[in-house]
This record gives structure tokens, sequence and C-alpha cells, in this order.
């Protein structure tokens, strides 16, 4: 095996630098490429910045580039290993040795393992170290940051697996061979889609598995399918059936796209003017924006008489204070993000004087100087914090949690934890409560006021109440929240003319999508002592309808097992009852249809009972996909008329299917010339 | 000899689509024999080989190599099989020292004595690349690692193929030393009857995928003979006869070839009321070409084309 190992990295490992060399070229041009923009914005040009470039490690740009690159080596190097020995000689040469075959494939396995780990695993390993010496990243590091990278290391291992499925297997049609590569695409795309490490490891581990057994099993056979073991044909079916789904995905989407008769995409919107009229605007689809009273009448600018303009009635839009609501935030406990974006670590919070200041997931403010990219501060409720120090009281996630940038103007300087709002002065290292919510009350979300530069003024909700006070602590305004949370989640507070309120409850954009979108937009007009003026439940916006049924007929394609599943595992998580709706029935149509035709071509090719109730019910869950699945793994032999029935009969048996006769010898033609025991008996001429 | 054949094959067949390559062989390898495997090109010798090796699947039928089970053969008995593939290819980018390190890690009975002997006899450097090499000085490097674990049982695939004379004579020499010892059984294919005439004691012919012949190399060559018949005017229609292989016509001579010239063949022959009747030997080569020939009547290439002008 020593012998097997030393070829093998000989033979490749001219493959594995020059994979050394581009990926670290990939790499050196990612980071540099992330952390250009601080120094343009230093130099004076530009006034935002994205988080995500900063730290290396959980930039989403990095990531993918480092995905691609891993899973175009892996099943580049894996491909080449085995076709090496493409020439039948020399794999001749490679297999006729005293060894297992298992044995060589292990070797095989091993060396591209070490040879991968040259390739991609070194420059990985590099830019770990580059991160965690200080003074290169201005970010916050910590060790679950680097398991993207380590997941996306394992995933060019899947595609090195794949790739010498791809060298070994024999196939029907020669563009077939590409079909071990689909279980790795999937996987890629799952990888970049769940939230939880632990998931993108389980699928890791399970397709890793799945590849393993095909490719051992098509090793041994020298990539034929009718000689492999049951394991080996069962993981060579699923394998291929992954990559039917995506051809099948692809042909859904260009069919789609061919076939819908979708109008442009327009959408509708209420707006709130100064004065506390309430308009509705309608915008996209490549129009002019339409703005209308609630009435249906068009605004008509009073000058011209023509309807005005988006960009002038944004003019007349009043200061407005935002929040999503949501309680949870409250706990400290709460899972917040998925792993996979670099908010799930940390959050750019606010710039100041040339350092940068991230809120971190355990609750802390954490500065780095931009210029020497080294840790200036860290910063608790209570005070300056001792790194490595635990925090009494965390912060809470800053309200612009969502917005992954840096700005130089509009400095935040409001966060909360638990019940309380502090004011953040970075500079001196302060965090001073203004606000605490009485009453086991607690903070479901604020917002300081959009424009910072002239307003002091804080939204802040908490169960009972939205209040705008200010950063002393001075309630400005106090009303119910009513209609409250879970229904309405999002809040807006307008300052009209005359100091004069009006307040927008949005509803919950998932429960309104189950209840069917009947949940209105509802405004309470309030003067400036929060008397409730007026209340108003404006009328449904109109819905962007799509063309289902175009989109629903392509979606046959995919079997009713996967849909089914799907639909049954949403609903499940959204805690509905699932409706079988008229298109789950009919998706039973293209399944049947595999199911028919995999019988009769089972039946042709005389499968046993027990293999045509497999491949039977293998069509039945995985549809027309899985038809296409069954003909390409499969290999269909010759067929001839038997000698005795005259009826065709496959060339593989031993005997005829239909009347037991065996093969006729070879015609004998009277030149033949036996003498040895054991020669062939041909039938006289 | 032993009684068990080294290499058995029972209906052992192969197809490739639709197209049968090797139909329904039954061969029987004694021990200790010089086997050597003739047929032309395309003829399905490499894929029969390919099949005993257990690298090629056979679409049915089965046989045995050294007693074990051609679909499973275990290292054990893949230790005492030499083979030699009809290309000798080999890992291009190593020197003839590194490839004889190699090879030598995987067989416990492994001889640097023939090794270096064999590639000293071919004239090749230790520190040259495979891909440096002639195609004969590799050929010399393929039957040095296939000679040098000292297996019981060779498979040569054409191993004379594309080697200039010196290379095949010493190609051939090695055979023949390895013929020495009594219980070693080669079975090899091959285009060069001459070299087949020197070593082998049995002979196979395939014929478009058929086996035709087994048997040792005296009956073949007994077998199959040439009878000159001469005639007064022009030769008359050759009426059927049996065991006939080629028959080239003269303006009054009929060149007939057949296969087990018998009292009934002479007697049909006799009907045409020739002049004379000759009955001469053929070397192998000859019996060979005509054996594997078009059957039936022919005149010489060129004949129509000067009838024409």
């Amino acid at each position: 095996m020593k012998q097997l190992l030393k070829k093998e990295w000989r033979e490749q490992f001219k493959v594995a630098l020059i994979g050394l060399v581009i990926f670290t070229i990939v790499l050196i041009t990612a980071v540099r490429t992330g952390l250009s923009p601080l120094r343009t914005l230093f130099q004076g040009y530009g006034n935002t910045i994205a988080a995500a470039g900063l730290q290396p490690l959980v930039s989403s740009s990095l990531l993918v580039q480092s995905a691609f690159f891993c899973a175009l080596f892996g099943g580049l190097l894996g491909w080449l290993q085995i076709q090496a020995e493409r020439h039948p000689d020399l794999r001749a040469f490679l297999l006729h040795r005293p060894m297992e075959r298992t044995t060589i494939l292990w070797s095989k396995l091993l060396a591209g393992l070490g040879l991968y780990a040259v390739g991609a695993g070194l420059p990985m390993a590099g830019l770990v170290i580059y991160v965690i010496i200080p003074g290169h990243v201005p970010a916050p590091f910590e060790w679950a940051m680097v398991l993207p990278l380590v997941n996306i290391f394992l995933l060019g291992l899947l595609f090195l697996v794949a790739g010498m499925l791809t060298g070994a297997r024999q196939a029907r049609w020669y563009g077939s061979r590409i079909f071990g590569l689909g279980p790795a695409v999937l996987t890629a795309c799952l990888m970049f889609s769940v939230h939880e490490n632990w998931h993108a490891l389980v699928s890791l581990a399970l397709v890793g598995a799945l590849l393993m057994v095909t490719l051992w099993s098509s090793f041994q056979t020298g990539g034929t399918y009718s000689n492999q073991c049951r394991s080996g044909k069962v993981a060579l079916s699923l394998t291929c059936v992954a990559t039917a789904y995506i051809l099948s995905g692809l042909v859904i989407a260009v069919l789609d796209s061919l076939l819908s008769t979708n109008p442009p995409y327009r959408y509708s919107n209420y707006q709130i003017t100064k004065d506390g009229q309430v308009y509705q605007v309608t915008q996209g689809g490549g129009v002019p924006a339409e703005i209308t009273d609630l009435n249906g009448r068009l605004l008509l600018d009073k000058s011209t008489g023509k309807p005005v303009k988006l960009a002038d009635f944004n003019r007349r839009y009043p200061v407005v204070f935002s929040t999503g609501v949501n309680f949870k935030h409250s706990d400290p406990n709460a899972e917040y993000y998925g792993l996979n974006r670099n908010i799930s670590y940390f959050i750019p919070w606010r710039m100041s004087d040339k350092v940068l200041w991230y809120w971190t997931r355990d609750g802390r403010l954490v500065g780095f100087d931009g210029i020497t990219r080294l840790q200036v501060g860290s910063l608790g409720p209570d005070g300056p914090v001792v790194a490595g120090a635990a925090l009494q009281r965390r912060f809470d996630p800053p309200e612009t949690y969502y917005y992954n940038y840096f700005e130089t103007f509009n400095p935040p300087r409001v966060l909360a934890s638990g019940n309380t709002l502090y004011l953040v002065d970075v500079d001196h290292q302060t965090a001073t409560p203004f606000f605490t919510a009485t009453n086991q009350d607690g903070i479901g979300g604020f917002s300081v006021n959009n424009n910072a530069l002239v307003s002091e003024e804080v939204l802040v909700v908490t169960r009972e109440a939205i209040h705008l006070i200010d950063t002393k602590g001075r309630t400005l305004l106090s009303v119910p929240y009513e209609p409250a949370v879970p229904a309405y989640s999002q809040i807006s507070v307008y300052e009209l003319a005359g100091t004069n309120y009006a307040v927008e409850f949005l509803p919950d954009y998932q429960l309104n999508i189950k209840l069917g979108g009947k949940l209105p937009d509802q405004i309470a007009w309030v003067d400036k002592n929060g008397g409730l003026t007026r209340r108003e439940k404006l009328p449904l916006l109109p819905e962007y309808n799509s063309d289902d049924f175009v989109n629903n007929c392509c979606l046959l394609i995919v079997s009713p097992a996967p849909r089914l599943g799907g639909e049954l595992v949403s609903a499940h998580h959204d805690h509905e009852k699932y409706h079988f709706d008229k298109w789950d029935g009919l998706s039973f149509i293209p399944a049947i249809f595999s199911v028919l035709v995999g019988w009769v071509w089972g039946r042709r090719y005389h499968f046993t009972g027990r293999e045509q109730a497999a491949w039977a019910g293998f069509n039945f869950v995985f549809g027309i996909p899985g038809l296409l699945a069954f003909f390409c793994v499969q290999e269909w032999p010759a067929r001839e008329t038997c000698p005795h029935c005259r009826k065709q009969r496959l060339v593989d048996r031993e005997q005829c299917e239909h009347c037991g006769g065996e093969f006729a010898p070879p015609v004998r033609n009277g030149t033949e010339i036996f003498e040895s025991a054991g020669a062939v008996e041909t039938t006289p001429a | 000899m032993s009684e068990t054949p080294v290499i058995q094959t029972r209906g052992l067949t192969r197809y490739y689509g639709r197209k049968a390559v090797v139909q329904d062989l039954n061969l029987e390898v004694p021990r200790g024999s010089v086997f050597a495997f003739l047929g032309r090109n395309g003829s399905g010798k490499t894929t029969t080989i390919r099949m005993l090796m257990g690298l090629l699947a056979p679409t049915r039928g089965g046989g045995s190599l050294l007693g074990c089970d051609i679909r499973a053969l275990t290292p054990a008995v893949r230790a005492r099989i030499g083979y030699l593939t009809e290309e000798h290819q080999l890992y291009g980018w190593m020197k003839v020292k590194e490839i004889g390190e190699f090879q030598s890690a995987f067989y416990p009975r492994w001889r640097a004595k023939i090794f270096n002997g064999v590639i000293g006899h071919f004239g090749l450097r230790p520190e040259a690349r495979v891909k440096e090499l002639s195609r004969g000085q590799r050929a010399g490097l393929a039957l040095a690692l296939t000679l040098a674990p000292d297996p019981e049982l060779l498979i040569l695939d054409d191993p004379a193929l594309g080697l200039d004379p010196v290379a095949r004579r010493s190609l051939v020499e090695s055979m023949i030393y390895l013929t020495r010892r009594s219980d070693r059984t080669i079975f090899f294919s091959s285009h060069d009857l001459g070299d087949v005439e020197r070593v082998a004691d049995q002979i196979a012919v395939l014929d478009y995928s058929v086996l035709r012949v087994s048997c040792s190399l005296e009956t073949f060559r007994g077998s199959v003979q040439e009878v000159l018949l001469r005639f007064a005017g022009v030769p008359p229609t050759l009426p059927p006869v049996p065991g006939l292989l080629q028959a080239f016509r003269t303006k009054h001579e009929l060149r007939v070839t057949c296969v087990h010239y018998t009292p009934e063949t002479e007697q049909a022959l006799r009907k045409l009321e020739p002049l004379s009747l000759e009955l001469s030997p053929l070397g192998l080569e000859d019996a060979f070409i005509s054996y594997l020939g078009e059957r039936g009547e022919k005149s010489f290439i060129l004949a129509d084309t000067e009838v024409a002008s």
C-alpha cells in the first residue's frame, strides 16, 4: 500500500501544487477585496463599508469562492486519479497484483486526501493562521467561525469521491457518467442554506457514506452495475436519482421561464404624508409608480395637474421611527441566527474615529482600530469588560441587525439589555441606562430616529405600550400597543405636522401569509397628548398573482413523494394542518407512468419478481427522475432469437427465459481441429 | 503434467452491444504447456484474456485460473500469475529501477536476479525513464516485471506486438528460457507464427469469435494440407469438398487447401479428372493463413485486373 500511495503522490503532486497556488491566490484576492473598502473609506471616499468582508472566515463571497474551488479541485483530482489508468492495459497493470481491490481503492483515496489537503487544506490553514494573529483582521474572531471553512474542506472531499466515481463508472450513455456528481452538488447547495453547522455535517456524512459505497462497489466490478452487490446497486441508484433530480429541476426552470405568462411584478404599500393623509403607492414592473388616495384617485400635482412623481412624493414624507417587534430578543440564551453568515457571530454597530465597533453574540461591544487592526476596547451594559471575562448582563442584538454595514453618518448610540435601554458612549466606554420597562414588561423592539442629527428621540415598544422617548428618558408619546403582537409585529410612528403623530401597525408577515393575507394594515392618529383622534383599518392591498398553472404543470415532473414530503415538513414547521390539493393528486400521474414504463421494460428484460417490485417502488417514489436513473444504472443486454422457442431471449442468461433451452454452440463448418478433452463441440453444419 | 487444467473455460461468452466477440469458448490449458492462442485481429483473443484475468466480466459462461473462479481471483492466486498486456503500458514517469522497486513490494517471491537479468538482456539502463524507452525496450521491461515474481502461470497478450526482429528474438529466448521449469504454464497470444512454431506445443485458434482449433502444433500442421491438381485445359468448377479451406485457380492448375484430408476428400477431387494430384506439406504460417483466410475458391488478387486490362 505504501508503494501505491507513493505512486499516486508522484502522479498527481503537480495537480496538488497547481491547486495550492491557485487557491492561495483566490484566498489572498478575496481577503484583500474584503478589506480594501476600509482603506478606501479612511482615505475619504465613500461612507459605508460592508462588515462581511472584514472577517474573511465568515465572508460569504470568500466562502462561495472557496466552495467553488474545493468542489472543482476535489472533483478534478479524483477524476484524474482514476483517469491516470484509463488505458485498459495500464488499468490491468494496476489491478493485477496480489492485493484486494478494496486496498487499491483505499490507497487512491488516502493519497487523494493527502493531495487534496496540500492543494486546499494548506491555503485554508494559512488563512486561519493569518486571521488569528492580531493585527491582520479588524473584526472579532472565535473558533466556531472556522467551521464553515471546515465544511467546505469536507465538501471538496465529497467531490473527490464523486470525481473518482465519475472516472470509475461505466455508463451506457457517456453523459450519464457525470451522474456520480449529483449528490455532491446537492450537498453544496444544502450547505449554504442550512442554519446549523451540525445539519451541514450530517448531510456531508450521509452523502459521503452514499458516495463511498457507490465508488467502492463500482471499483470492485470495473464500473459495471450488474455484478455489484446489493448495497452497491442501491447506492448507485440513489446517487443517480439525485443527479436526475438536478436535471429535472433545470428542465422545470427552463420550461417555467419559457411557458410562464406571469405579468410584470408590481407591489403596493401605504404611505403617510406629513399632513397625515394615507396614500397607496404602487410601483415596479418597469413602469412609473402610481400614487392614489384611499378612494383610488390619482394624486395630482396642483401646479401642473399631472400625476405626482414618486421622487416628488418622497419629499412629503414625515420623520418616521420603525421597528420590528420580537420579544425573544430579550432572551439571552436565544439562538439568533444561522451559522453561515457573519451576523451569527457579530453585527457591525458603529464606526467612531476609525474604530469599528461590533456587537458580538456573547452580548458585548468590541472595538477594533481600523488602521492597526488591533482590538482596542470591549464594553458591556455594566461598562468596560476585560477580554475573556464573563458578562453579568448582555446587550441584545442591535436594532439594525439586518443591516450589515458600518456607516460614517447617523452612528447608532442605543442598545437594549433585557428590559433596559442604554445610551452607549464608545469613546468613553460607558453605557448609561435611560429607559426601563416596568411591571415585568420587556422590550420587543426599539428604533432611533433615521436622522439622529436632528432628533434625540427613540421609539421603544414594550408588550403594553408604544413609547416615543428622548435619550434623557422623557416620554414624548405613549399609546397602548393595540392591536398587539403576535398579529401586528411591525410598528412605525410618524411625526406629523402640528406635533401630532400617526402610529402604523403592520401585520406579522408570516402569520398574515398563514391567514391568507386577511390582516389589514391599521393606523391610529394621536395628538401630542397621546389622545386617540382616529383609527382606521386600511383596505387590503392587491396581491401579485403569479401564473401558478404553468408552474404546477412543470412541477408535475417531480414525483409525489418529494413533493408531499416537502409540503408536510413545511406544514409541520409552520404548525399548520396539511391540505391535500388537486396538484398533489395530479402528481401521482407521472409517478404511475414511471412505474408502468419501468414495469414494461423490466418484463422485456425478464427481471425477477423481487427486482420488478424494487424498481416499481423506486420509480413510484422518485417518479420521472427515478425512471431516468433506472435507465441509466441498468445495463441492457442484447437479445437474440432462441433457436428452440423462436422468442427473443437475453444473451446474458445461461438458459432461455421462455423455454429453458440452452444456447446452441457455434455452428460447425467442418474445419474444426480438436484434440484436447475439453475442446468445443460445435453443431454440425 | 498434472490432470487439472491450469486454465479452463466453460461456455465463456462476451458481447459488446449486440456483437458477440467471444462465443461459447470451451478451453483447457494443461499444466506445463506452452499454449499459443491464435486468431486474426478482432477475433476475441484480448477480450478472452481480459476475461480470464477477471478484468472484464463475461456476458455468460465462466472459467477458472489455477482452480479459482475468474470472477473472483484472490490475491494469492494473482500472485501466482504473471500477466503481460498487449501494449506494455507502464507508468511513463517512473524510472526502470523505480518501477522494479514498485512492483517488488507486492510480490513476496520477487526475484531481483531475474528482473535485472531481463532488463540487462534488453539493454535497459536502470536510470532511464519508462517514457523514454523504445517500444521494444518497454516490452522487455514489461516482461521483466512479469517474470520477476516467478509466476506459475504466464499469460502474455501478444508480447511481440510491434517489436523489431532483435527485440522479438530476445523475447522468444526469454520464453524458451522459462519453459525449462516443467510446471510452468505459458499461455500467449501472437500473430508471429515463427515464434509460435519455436516455442508452442499446443495451439488454439479463434476464428471470428469462435474456437475452431485446439490441439498440438503437430496435429494442426498435419491436419491442414495442400493438394495441387493439374489439368490439360481450364480446371473445372470445384464440387463441395469436405474440409475445404481455400482453392486457387490458375490456367491449368487448381491449388486446394483443406483440413482433414481423407479418402473421401481425395475421391471428391479425383472426380474432377485431373492429370495429376499432388499432396504437399504446408508450413505453419501457410497453414494458419489458409485456415484463417476467406473460405472458398479464389483467384490471385490481381488476376481479375489483368483479365480486365
